[in-house]
């Protein structure tokens, strides 16, 4: 085997002038580059300044709304950085937005000149979304899912066939699912919402919201106002009123719906791991 | 009638380690304790439960390093003669502790043990694991899902989508050459999500894959069920969130059942308890103190003084641990069918080699609760991934974020100050490569053979391993220069190909060292060019030939 030096030594990029941005968390980026030594020249002459008269930068766009990558762009943020040290871990991020970076050439006047320009990231959220929408919609399998050499029977565990004499699945529930399992994926054709299997009503915030508005048909209004959430309790409009409603909240806990993201997200522990090999 | 479902998934990984250029390898140890301490012990488990006619679903991923491993010749037989070893070291332990008998019943344990692996290994399993496997899964009781070719940490890869594609590719034609079908679901490596990673997994009919739980609570929008239904991606696949509850009760060093007091102690093996005189035909030629597997104490507490090691403790509390799970399991899905409309499920992945190898009664752990559970009415059932899909096939449509099953849940673990050099020429590669496919895709069969080889060689240096390794300080060195020598080949054939000056005696010496994917794997639809004949051929002759220690 080679000495690992003359490995090291071995190892060559490119030598094309680059920058790549990768997401590292919610907060932090990582910035990798290239520069080819006469883009270095070029950025310089157009600044017109000196070799001593200028300091490189990263700066961040902040591209989260812009429709097109063509859009004006706003400066975020910036961060001096050393040329030569070829990579930066940028720590100046925000959770859940789209960046693009530009590294750059400034001048003492604040005038810039850009050598290279990132992809387009976007950090992660550090946070579940306030934002729900919820319909449903199937995913489509083939005939390659159960494929099996010998005739198991029908998997006791998924069992469907009721005892004779039973009605069967789907006697009992009279909504079944106008799924075609042979469609292709990537198929154009829009796909229809699929109603429940169940006969629960699908959001049962509604029907909630419904027996509270007969209670309290005074705050139907304010409750109108307010943005929808995902919490049924979250969108009760003050303290004052979170105590009644609460009290009937209580009382319907059974037939509620659980936030089970909030609850997931709370017991979850990142990075548990086995692997220490 | 179940209530809801458990899906239980075994992800089993090991970096391509194939090492004929030395005697006695290090990292080849760790496929070998594997063998013997996960993989043979988990076949015959769940052998045992088809035998029994015991009822039962499964997930596994088996990567294709270490499938190619597990089915290599060469690989095979090193392993039988290092079990051979092992059997002769137990069997001297026995004698040894002939005057202390708890010591010595644990001796004859592992004696037992070991010879009654090189029987299944030789007799029931003819050497080949993946096939056992694959019958398994034949039977219904398992399903293997696909992963990427080498374990490549795919968000970071994500620069450059070609290599992204090539990972899942190699990946997805690697289990259709090996399984004969091809793949439902999709182990992303490290659970490595990022957005668009999606549709390259579709464009390769991959139906599902699985996230870290916050990929799936910080989905876009929010997910209405969290984790106990799969979400629909937004080119289509399913995502399934891994249940944090039953994650931490198996897989937490701290809080974890393999914690418990009366399981063994996994770094209290024999190599670091006896005089090195005793054990140096058994441990690494260079002087390495290499885990023999022989351990006589148990965990006992945080202490240096351990106790003695008492099996029938250990397989007791195994299956009240069992029991333990079931029943948190079962309150789990009660509270979560009375608000779901729909069957909920709960996602339970972990590394196979947790089961038998860090922790040695994991594969007792599995049998008594899949018997338990086959045995007593309970609201849970166990299923497949793709069972659930087709029960329950309308999903919530949402955008699931990055997110990984690492340290912190992102990519500071396979991307940070001390592994971030490796990406530079990763990319740099990963364009050189996408360049000379398009330039050079009609050449002639030597040029194919150095391009096949160049790919090798960069889906090598992509292993998620090598920056693990560095970036949690363990075999670094190791980790580092597989990095670079994969690279250094991988940048010299480049350059051969593009000059059309292939030194191929150097090409062929490489190829027998780093062989890994027969080219119909590496280049699907375009006929296999010599070295997949070549090994075709070999495969039909070492088949002829019986296995033997």
């Amino acid at each position: 085997m080679m000495p690992i030096e003359v490995i090291e030594a071995s190892l060559v990029s490119g030598g094309e002038t680059t920058l790549v941005v990768v997401p590292v968390d919610p907060y932090v980026v990582y910035c990798q580059w290239e520069v080819a030594t006469a883009d270095i020249e070029s950025a310089q002459r157009a600044l017109g300044v000196g070799e001593q008269e200028f300091w490189p930068v990263l700066q961040f766009y902040d591209v989260t709304n812009a429709a097109r990558e063509e859009a004006p762009r706003e400066l975020s943020f910036a961060v001096e950085v050393q040329l030569q040290a070829g990579n930066w871990f940028v720590r100046s991020c925000a959770p859940d937005r789209a960046y693009r970076a530009d590294l750059a050439l400034k001048g003492e006047d604040g005038s810039f000149a850009v050598i290279a320009s990132s992809n387009p990231i976007q950090t992660p959220p550090s946070v579940p979304s306030s934002y729900a929408d919820e319909h449903w919609l199937p995913i489509r399998l083939d005939s390659r899912q159960p494929e099996r050499a010998t005739p198991v029977r029908s998997p006791t565990n998924l069992a469907l066939e009721p005892p004779s004499g039973a009605p069967s699945e789907s006697a009992a529930s009279p909504v079944r699912l106008p799924i075609d399992m042979r469609k292709e994926v990537g198929s154009n054709t829009p796909e229809a919402p699929v109603p429940s299997q169940s006969p629960l009503p699908m959001d049962m915030r509604e029907e909630v919201r419904k027996l509270l508005i007969q209670l309290y048909p005074e705050l139907e209004g304010e409750r109108r106002a307010l943005p929808r959430s995902p919490l049924f309790t979250k969108e009760i409009p003050s303290e004052c009123v979170f105590r009644e409603l609460h009290a009937v909240f209580l009382d319907m806990k059974s037939s509620a719906i659980a936030d089970l993201t909030e609850r997931n997200e709370r017991s979850f522990t990142s990075g548990i791991s086995s692997r220490t090999k | 009638m179940a209530k809801g479902y458990l899906a239980l998934v075994l992800h089993g990984h090991l970096p391509f380690v194939r090492h004929p250029e030395h005697e006695d390898s290090f990292e080849e140890s760790w496929l070998y304790q594997a063998i013997t301490e996960v993989y043979v012990p988990l076949l015959l488990v769940l052998d045992s439960l088809v035998d029994d006619k015991v009822d039962f679903r499964l997930t596994f991923s088996l990567t294709p390093t270490l499938v190619s491993m597990l089915t290599d010749p060469f690989l095979q037989s090193r392993y039988l003669q290092r079990l051979e070893r092992l059997i002769e070291l137990s069997e001297k332990e026995v004698a040894r502790t002939n005057w202390q008998p708890k010591f010595q019943a644990l001796a004859a344990m592992y004696c037992k043990q070991f010879k009654g692996v090189r029987s299944a290994f030789l007799d029931r399993y003819n050497g080949n694991l993946v096939e056992a496997f694959r019958r398994l899964q034949e039977l219904g009781k398992l399903e293997i899902i696909a992963s990427a070719a080498t374990h490549g940490y795919l968000p970071v890869l994500s620069i450059h989508p070609s290599a992204v594609r090539s990972q899942i590719q190699v990946g997805v034609e690697h289990y259709a050459a090996t399984f004969g079908r091809k793949p439902n679901g999709f182990w992303l490596p490290e659970c490595g999500y990022y957005p668009g990673v999606d549709q390259l997994l579709t464009d390769h009919a991959i139906r599902f894959t699985i996230l870290e739980t916050h990929g799936i609570t910080r989905a876009q929008p929010r997910p209405r069920y969290g984790v106990h239904a799969p979400l629909r991606c937004p080119s289509g696949l399913a995502a399934f969130g891994r249940d944090p509850g039953s994650s931490r009760q198996v897989w937490s060093a701290a809080e974890g059942y393999p914690a418990d007091h009366d399981y063994r102690e996994f770094y209290r093996d024999i190599a670091h308890d006896l005089d090195f005189d005793s054990l140096r035909r058994y441990v690494h030629r260079d002087g390495l103190r290499i885990n023999t597997g022989i351990k006589y104490y148990r965990i006992t507490g945080k202490t240096e003084s351990k106790q003695v090691y008492v099996p029938q403790q250990a397989e007791k509390k195994a299956e009240t641990h069992a029991e333990h799970f079931l029943r948190s399991r079962e309150g789990q899905i009660e509270s979560l069918a009375s608000v779901m409309d729909r069957k909920p499920i709960l996602v339970a992945p972990y590394d196979a080699e947790l089961f038998g190898h860090w922790w040695y009664e994991g594969p007792l752990w599995l049998n008594h609760m899949i018997r338990k559970l086959a045995r007593d009415p309970s609201s849970i059932h166990l299923a497949t991934l793709s069972e659930y899909l087709a029960e329950c096939p309308a999903l919530q449509p949402a955008a699931p974020p990055m997110c990984s099953w690492g340290r912190n849940g992102f990519n500071e673990v396979w991307l940070s100050p001390d592994n971030q050099w490796i990406y530079p020429h990763l990319y740099h590669a990963a364009r050189v490569l996408e360049r000379l496919e398009q330039e050079c895709s009609r050449g002639d069969a030597l040029t194919l053979r150095a391009l096949d080889q160049a790919k090798r060689e960069l889906l090598l240096a992509q292993s998620s391993d090598w920056a693990f390794m560095i970036s949690t300080r363990t075999t670094s060195e190791y980790a580092n220069t597989r990095i670079k020598g994969h690279l250094l080949n991988f940048n010299r054939l480049s350059d051969q190909v593009a000059r059309s000056n292939i030194d191929e005696p150097w090409l062929a010496e490489v190829e027998s060292r780093d062989c890994i994917f027969p080219a119909d794997v590496l280049r699907p639809g375009t006929g296999s060019v010599l070295p997949s004949e070549m090994d075709k051929e070999e495969d039909s002759e070492r088949s002829r030939k019986p296995l033997s220690a």
